[in-house]
């Protein structure tokens, strides 16, 4: 039985109670697998969903766009906090669903109509553009940043994350990635990758006049 | 002349990449910061996903340390069950239906009622043969 609210789990999150964390993390999963059949393909891979979305949502309330503003659980849209109109659950569940449509649409399993509001939905980088807060500077960019972090493809995630992150070699990525057969393959891959990631961030600094 | 960027991490310098050494030079400024600030982000999410994979391991090990005492009481209660099938079987069994009816005759008609007395040790039908002097 869930024994806390959405307002005291944003809080637990945003001061790093890992604790109150773990038991969310399980309670969200328990609450995600008893609504997984009924929302993804049957050969989706629903962990690797699930720890996305769970992923995303932390983030978000980590850099502050969904937070507890006098009392109500909100979420900040063009610089201004909109109270929360569904629960975490609901809220993770819909971070999921849009995150599986991305890689449909990327594998091209599913074929979309033109349709504006479906795309609209999909499109990220409104997405991105919509949940900026107010705030200062560096916030807004380290938000800018997350986001476009959020959207990279799990490949480009992986090598980006080796080699930056955790600052291993080429020759090590390699061992560690079966899928990648060649180091001037592995190089060309991750240099496309932030190149790709650089640009989404410039293009979205340019556009909310932010310096690099 | 010394390469201005032989001690650089070339391989972490992808702003060099086929651009122009000046324009190298600038990106290399430029992206030092952006590269941080992505990699910081790259960290931040390493991070969470790190955190849930323990606590998917600890979970495990949760069910894995219930599961093991649970099929062990269960093996041993069915051991003994086994045991006690086996022993069973193999101990002989001895029932009044197995011997003669008629020594006990007197017996059981004396706690049925109102009989007389049976003899100390039950009648053991002999030889008429051999009984006769």
């Amino acid at each position: 039985m869930k024994k806390w609210n959405d307002t005291e789990m944003v809080e637990a999150v945003a001061r790093h109670d890992v604790a109150m964390m773990e038991h969310f993390y399980h309670d969200c999963k328990a609450y995600f697998k008893s609504h997984a059949n009924a929302l993804f393909l049957a050969d989706s891979n629903t962990d690797d969903i699930f720890q996305e979305a769970m992923v995303h949502l932390w983030r978000e309330i980590e850099t502050h766009r969904i937070e507890v503003v006098d009392g109500a659980l909100s979420r900040w849209r063009d610089g201004v906090a909109q109270p929360l109109t569904s629960s975490l659950y609901t809220f993770l569940l819909a971070i999921a669903k849009r995150k599986h449509w991305e890689q449909l649409r990327k594998d091209a399993r599913l074929r979309l109509t033109d349709d504006g509001s479906l795309l609209d939905n999909l499109n990220s980088e409104r997405y991105a553009e919509n949940t900026l807060p107010d705030g200062d500077e560096e916030a807004i960019r380290e938000k800018v940043v997350t986001d476009s972090v959020l959207t990279m493809s799990e490949r480009c995630r992986q090598i980006l994350t080796l080699f930056y992150y955790e600052k291993r070699s080429l020759d090590e990525i390699l061992e560690l990635r079966a899928e990648n057969t060649s180091k001037v393959g592995l190089k060309t891959s991750k240099y496309k990758c932030m190149q790709r990631l650089r640009q989404l961030v410039r293009e979205r600094f340019a556009k909310l006049h932010l310096s690099i | 002349m010394e390469n201005k960027y032989e001690h650089h991490d070339l391989e972490r310098t992808d702003s060099l990449v086929g651009t122009d050494k000046h324009e190298g030079m600038d990106a290399i400024e430029g992206m030092d910061a952006l590269d941080k600030l992505i990699a910081d982000e790259l960290g931040q999410q390493e991070r969470l996903r790190n955190m849930m994979q323990s606590w998917e391991t600890r979970k495990r090990a949760q069910r894995r340390s219930r599961l093991i005492p649970f099929i062990s009481n269960i093996l041993s209660v069915a051991a003994l069950m086994i045991a006690g099938l086996i022993i069973h079987a193999l101990v002989p069994k001895t029932t009044i239906a197995s011997s003669s009816a008629e020594e006990y005759r007197p017996l059981i008609d004396y706690v049925v009622g109102g009989h007389a007395e049976p003899a100390a040790t039950p009648v053991v039908p002999t030889d008429s043969a051999e009984a006769e002097p």
